[in-house]
């Protein structure tokens, strides 16, 4: 079982970053004014559609399910104000590349006469608390969007699990997780003990950056105050990526998560601390997920900070709010310099995993330089933090053996961007990972593909070959029986006695 | 006396190993052409003919007998050419134009439901069972089933099958691949 070291273990590679933070950490949380229209997507995790229970035209309440997931991967999705459908389309969303996804068009208004708050939960305990989780449609708010209640749901039962709340934003500029344990400490460390007994874990672990001022004395006085000594607040050194899922457990207990497999195989749940201030609200005020603080930051940005901001609220509303010029932005990017992805436009909605929306100005983006030939330098190798041979995977994916990547882990990379970050030929390495991802992916779907039309083909043909042998069996029964000439007779005059009556009967009808 | 005994002994060996080989022989007999097998496993199953076999497998036998070139499986495409070249460590040859050529993408059937008469005559053509229906009713295409095969166009007698684009799952996500490096002529010229 895993168990947290006294003494912090550390994970091959990464880099020291500067992190400018403070920019948006010193100022209040603003809540964001209700836009008028909202572009909700119904898509998570990066693949699991939700399916929409609500038709155009039809008026919502506030907190009302308006999509519920079809596959266990999915997430239900409610409305955060009251309003009328407007219309349900593919739309551009907050996901890489702005793909496309189905998207709820909700105009909002006031009306908030009615609100569909999820009903009390009564008893608090394991079950309960999963069946919660899932209903307010949480998932893993620190960018993978994970739905959350898988984890707990697993098999392995009442095992002594570790619970670790991820306090470390590693990524330079974000600062809502930070700003979110400055004003609700209280909130994230009751959630942290909801999720315990949620996880059936005896102990807990906040992990946060040493970066963060007064972060840990604020939650240890928290966790004093509310007598609940099982939680711990631990400081991990400010190293891009600690807030990494398996960079941050090889920190704190010395232990690797196996490839291909998740953390509960090292009885180990992670979950970001986004995430367990919205399992509080779910359980404490029957408030299902639809905001959460976004950071809004860069050079451009007049009022940079979080803003508590609807899901589905359109970028150029937190732009305004903000006071950010849209014309002098030349890169709109959702999440952080390393592994955020850029926007083509502000028309877009603010997804429940978008944590931070980068402005940057021409001048602080790095200058478009021409990507040189890999010179097998091998620094990318240094910095790699999932120890994998970033130039070798690069080869292999350059020459189209996908194959050989795939046999050399390019599955579990995290895409953090360290290798592309120190490659002297600025080669984007990151982007060959993902194209080898998405394309093997593919590939794996099309062979499943082949495999079941070759089985459903020799069944055909099996099938066909029954029935004609079948056929021949029944012919050469016959002409056996045919060879007595006496029962040949008999056979021939009942056929025709057959027909006879046959006859008979139908001139009967008539 | 030594020659006979060293005879004797190779003899024995001999008639030993024989034994040995004849057991091995039988205990570990593969049913069938294993070649066939690993061919029919880089052919993409579509089951469409246009090779000029009836389906997959029997093109994959033909190969492996030598009765057929490489280069006659336009949904395989000089792709699926290039896998079976170095399968079968043999020259990789242009897909054959005779045969067809290779679609620019992937594309399955759908039947125009107003239109269906409900012959069952596609029904009889799919090679993988892919379309369900019945005499005197609407019959659809399985999607997640059809191979894009297009047996069943010919097939139908109101021309109510018409070809679709291959929908993906929604967690699969094709991107481009990204940009070839420059060439040592332009990194030479560099920063210029």
């Amino acid at each position: 079982m895993a168990e947290l070291k006294d003494r912090l273990s550390t994970f091959h590679g990464g880099l020291v970053l500067k992190h400018h933070k403070e920019l948006s950490a010193r100022n209040e949380v603003l809540r964001l004014e209700r836009p008028d229209s909202l572009t909700i997507s119904l898509r998570v995790n990066r693949g699991h559609v939700s399916e929409p229970v609500v038709a155009v035209g039809d008026h919502v309440n506030k907190y009302q399910i308006i999509a519920q997931p079809i596959h266990p991967f999915g997430v239900a999705v409610h409305a955060p104000y009251s309003g009328t459908i407007r219309a349900i389309e593919e739309h551009p969303t907050a996901a890489p590349d702005a793909e496309s996804a189905p998207c709820i068009i909700l105009d909002t208004d006031t009306e908030d006469t009615e609100i569909n708050y999820l009903p009390p939960l009564g008893e608090i305990n394991r079950p309960s608390l999963i069946k919660r989780i899932q209903e307010a449609g949480i998932l893993g708010m620190g960018g993978a969007g994970f739905p959350s209640h898988v984890k707990y749901d697993h098999q392995t039962q009442a095992q002594d699990h570790l619970l670790i709340i991820n306090g470390a934003e590693c990524e330079p500029y974000i600062t809502c997780d930070e700003r979110l344990m400055l004003d609700e400490p209280e909130a994230l460390i009751k959630g942290t003990h909801l999720l315990m007994q949620a996880a059936d874990a005896r102990r807990a672990v906040v992990a946060i950056e040493d970066n963060l001022g007064g972060v840990k004395s604020l939650l240890d006085s928290t966790i004093q105050a509310l007598n609940l000594p099982q939680i711990q607040v631990v400081k991990v050194p400010t190293i891009y990526p600690t807030g990494g899922e398996k960079q941050l457990i090889k920190v704190l207990t010395g232990l690797e998560v196996p490839s291909g497999q998740t953390p509960l195989s090292l009885g180990i749940i992670m979950q970001n601390v986004a995430t367990t201030k919205a399992v509080y609200d779910a359980v404490e005020h029957n408030r299902p997920l639809t905001e959460r603080l976004v950071t809004v930051t860069g050079d451009l940005v007049g009022r940079p900070g979080n803003y508590l901001t609807p899901v589905g609220s359109p970028f150029y509303q937190l732009l305004a709010a903000a006071d950010c010029p849209m014309s002098d932005v030349d890169k709109l990017v959702v999440g952080g310099p390393m592994m955020g992805y850029p926007m083509p436009n502000a028309d877009i909605g603010v997804d429940k995993t978008t944590n931070c929306l980068l402005l940057l100005s021409k001048d602080s983006t790095k200058p478009d330089l021409s990507t040189l030939p890999c010179i097998r330098c091998g620094d990318c190798v240094k910095a790699c933090p999932q120890d994998l041979l970033p130039q070798q995977l690069f080869w292999y994916i350059q020459g189209n053996d996908l194959e050989e990547s795939r046999n050399h882990h390019v599955f579990d990379c995290i895409e953090c961007g360290a290798c592309s970050w120190v490659c002297p030929s600025h080669i984007d390495l990151v982007s060959y990972y993902r194209y080898a991802k998405s394309e093997l992916t593919y590939l794996d779907y099309k062979k499943a593909k082949a495999q079941l039309a070759k089985q459903r083909h020799e069944n055909r043909e099996q099938r066909l070959e029954d029935i004609k042998a079948e056929r021949q069996a029944k012919r050469r029964a016959k002409a056996e029986q045919l060879k007595d000439k006496s029962k040949a007779k008999k056979e021939i005059s009942a056929v025709l006695d057959r027909i006879k009556n046959k006859q008979a009967d139908g001139d009967k009808n008539e | 006396m030594n020659y006979l005994l060293a005879l004797l002994g190779m003899l024995l060996l001999a008639g030993l190993f024989g034994i040995l080989i004849v057991w091995v022989a039988r205990k570990f007999k593969v049913e069938g052409n294993p070649v066939v097998e690993q061919i029919n496993q880089v052919l993409p199953q579509t089951q469409c003919g246009q090779c000029g076999y009836p389906g997959c497998k029997p093109y994959a036998e033909a190969i492996a007998k030598g009765e057929a070139p490489i280069n006659q499986c336009p949904p395989g495409g000089q792709d699926g050419i290039g896998k079976l070249a170095a399968l079968l460590d043999v020259e990789e040859l242009e897909l054959n134009p005779d045969n067809g050529v290779e679609d620019e993408v992937d594309t399955i059937v759908e039947i125009v439901e107003a239109d269906c008469i409900g012959c069952t005559k596609c029904i009889q053509v799919c090679p993988v069972d892919a379309i369900v229906g019945a005499a005197k009713h609407m019959h659809t295409i399985i999607g997640d089933e059809c191979t894009g095969c297009d047996l069943c166009i010919p097939a139908c007698p109101v021309d109510c099958i018409i070809q679709i684009p291959a929908p993906l799952p929604s967690r699969i996500h094709r991107q481009e691949k990204p940009r070839l490096m420059i060439t040592i002529e332009e990194a030479q010229k560099w920063p210029s």
